[in-house]
């Protein structure tokens, strides 16, 4: 059978209010065909009347995979199977999930369902956070936060309602708890739909495209506690090395730490090693060659709750090959 | 087409090939021998004995038919689809709306001929109607999205598969009086057990789960690679013949068991997966249909293959029986579907 490609699933999370009603009503008025497919909650807050529009139980059960983290949505499972047998192929999926739902089921059931890994693909997690209230959002609630952490693309909505200095103080804030996310300044939700679907930002190939914003503990002006650590090391990695201070890390810090991304020189390898996680569930593949004479930077962002920086910057430097 | 199997020993023969542009996504004979088949094009089937097939769009252009079962009326067949439709269509071809449930995709559905009753969900809710198409009872009171319902074989018990295990209702006592039959994980498909006592669920962890009805214990088999999607009985001996393995695997409830002994294994050592399994009506014999298109019978009463062919290269998504038990359908993701005639007593 030839393959046939995946369809890709966009993500879209949000505080009650950011602007993602705004945003998914822009998406069924630009996109009229049936190949598209958005999936809401049906307790939620969209009161949308549209035959593209699915209704999704939020609730997420345990898989008894001994991963203590490993929460899924399996009504997506089952909702992204039926769209799977539809005769005419999907373009695209969109995932509206509630102001105060945890992205990570969401994307946790893309790594653990066999068939729907095989025939859809997360491509990216899209965030719509106000300007004008993210700073409140982030003192009252954990979820706001890890929306930020967990997205690809960030729409900084409502821009026309604040200053251009408490603008900039915003986008540091994003910037401090999330290193490499796109940040799209919008009014209204007011930008093509193409700009937030079918992005490849889960794509391993792509992962890091974005250079990390590099930060300093200067830079933390606000104590969140949650936030992007990123690391480099010039020095070739050792395979073995790398792959047990991964492994153990994310087994035993894996439910604080939302999203790891990172490319590696392996010692002895021409190509890249890439690999992202959520929280305890990773993937990775050989990305593409090193050219001749290019310098190897191998980089790694961790976003997560108390990370130590300097705890994390020597057990990677201890992977160093000798 | 298979190259392992005598001639001598070829009892399947196909009598009718037919291709559609839509993913199979149901079938089912009625009691004239009509086949329908549910597509994912929204369409229904209808291939008669003498007739030209009938093309009918009972649910919405565009959308697909998720599940298909024949009604207990003998004449005609209930669909759900992804445009929130149950719908019945008859052998003539007339199609009608029962109930409409906007938003969601209707992908369960469960009928009795004992008691001539029919089931369907919607989210978290059920719906119990009569043969006249009329809600007798409905109920929400179930923790996570409805996956799959199944009748009592006397037709007057309900079970409802969801997260965290099954809820059984009677269903004079609908929405009122539930057993909860625990277990963690998302819960897929459920089956009643032949004689009532066992209820059983094939869950997102790859396992089997049941519980014996009358105090609620457990019993669990594990070492499926893929999910089980059909649950399939043999009446004697009472046998559960399951798909999601390389191999349709049985479990014969007699003796004790199936708790502690070792599973029936039929075609073992095929680099293949099986999708669906059902048990011919009338003889011990079970037909498989896997991913790679293949179909293949096993006998039940000296576990040997009888016969396998392919079908196509893409994968079974649906297999039925005749009620005569004469003749079998298989249809493929990729739309095709085939016929094979069992033209004699086979064992």
């Amino acid at each position: 059978m030839a393959a046939t490609p995946h369809i890709p699933v966009t993500v879209l999370t949000g505080y009650l209010g950011a602007g993602k009603t705004t945003l998914l009503n822009r998406v069924l008025t630009q996109t009229h065909s049936r190949k598209y497919a958005v999936i809401v909650n049906e307790f939620g807050e969209i009161g949308i009347d549209n035959e593209l529009v699915v209704n999704a139980d939020e609730e997420v059960f345990e898989m008894n995979n001994g991963c203590i983290c490993c929460t899924v949505r399996g009504d997506l499972i089952r909702i992204i199977g039926n769209l799977l047998k539809r005769k005419d192929r999907l373009e695209a999926i969109l995932i509206e999930t509630t102001g105060l739902a945890d992205p990570a089921p969401v994307a946790q059931t893309f790594f653990v369902d066999e068939e729907i890994r095989a025939r859809a693909k997360l491509d990216s997690i899209v965030t719509v956070v106000d300007a004008k209230h993210l700073a409140a959002r982030l003192e009252d609630s954990h979820e706001a936060a890890e929306q930020i952490a967990f997205a690809d693309t960030i729409l900084l909505n409502k821009v026309d309602l604040v200053s251009v200095d408490q603008l900039g103080q915003v986008e540091a804030r994003i910037r401090a708890i999330n290193a490499t996310a796109i940040i799209h300044r919008t009014e209204r939700c007011d930008l093509p739909v193409a700009t937030i679907l079918d992005r490849g930002a889960f794509d391993l190939d792509r992962v890091l495209a974005v250079e990390p914003t590099f930060l300093t503990e200067n830079d933390h002006q606000h104590d969140d506690a949650v936030r992007s650590v990123s690391l480099r090391e010039t020095r070739p990695l050792d395979p073995v090395k790398f792959d047990d201070w991964m492994t153990a890390l994310l087994r035993t810090r894996g439910q604080d730490i939302l999203r790891t991304k990172g490319i590696v020189d392996m010692k002895g390898s021409a190509s890249r090693y890439i690999f992202q996680a959520v929280h305890m569930l990773c993937d990775s593949a050989t990305g593409k060659r090193w050219k001749p004479g290019e310098s190897r930077v191998s980089k790694l962002v961790l976003i997560g709750r108390d990370l130590d920086v300097e705890v994390l910057r020597k057990s990677f430097s201890a992977c160093v090959a000798t | 087409m298979n190259d392992n199997v005598p001639e001598l020993h070829r009892t399947l023969s196909i009598t009718t090939v037919v291709e559609f542009d839509a993913p199979v996504t149901g079938m089912a004979f009625l009691a004239d021998g009509t086949l329908a088949t549910g597509l994912g094009d929204g369409t229904v089937r209808l291939i008669g004995a003498v007739d030209k097939p009938v093309t009918v769009q009972a649910h919405a252009d565009g959308s697909a038919v998720l599940t298909l079962r024949a009604d207990p009326d003998g004449k005609s067949v209930l669909t759900g689809g992804d445009d929130g439709r149950l719908a019945r269509t008859d052998r003539a071809g007339t199609t009608m709306t029962l109930a409409k449930f906007p938003g969601h995709q209707i992908d369960v559905l469960a009928v009795s001929a004992a008691s001539g009753l029919r089931a369907v969900a919607a989210g978290r809710s059920v719906h119990v109607l009569d043969s006249a198409g009329r809600t007798v009872a409905s109920s929400d009171d179930h923790p996570s999205t409805v996956r799959d319902l199944a009748f009592n074989p006397k037709g007057k018990r309900l079970a409802v598969a969801h997260y965290g295990g099954a809820t059984v209702w009677s269903v004079t006592t609908f929405g009122r009086n539930a057993a909860r039959l625990k277990w963690t994980g998302s819960h897929l498909r459920i089956t009643w057990s032949p004689d009532g006592s066992t209820v059983l669920t094939s869950t997102q962890d790859t396992e089997l789960h049941g519980w014996r009805v009358s105090d609620h214990q457990d019993m669990r088999m594990q070492g499926y690679p893929t999910k089980i999607y059909s649950l399939e009985w043999l009446m004697k001996p009472m046998t559960l013949l399951t798909s999601g393995a390389d191999r349709v695997i049985g479990w014969r409830f007699t003796d004790g068991g199936p708790m502690g002994r070792p599973p029936l294994e039929l075609g073992r050592g095929m680099r293949r997966v099986v999708t669906r399994v059902a048990v011919n009506p009338k003889q011990p014999i079970v037909a498989a249909g896997f991913d790679d298109g293949h179909v293949a019978l096993y006998s039940l009463s000296d576990d040997a293959m009888i016969d396998s062919r392919t079908s196509a290269r893409d994968s079974v998504e649906a297999l039925a029986w005749s009620g005569d038990g004469a003749r079998l359908a298989a249809g493929t993701r990729g739309g095709r579907i085939h016929v094979f005639e069992t033209p004699h007593q086979i064992s």
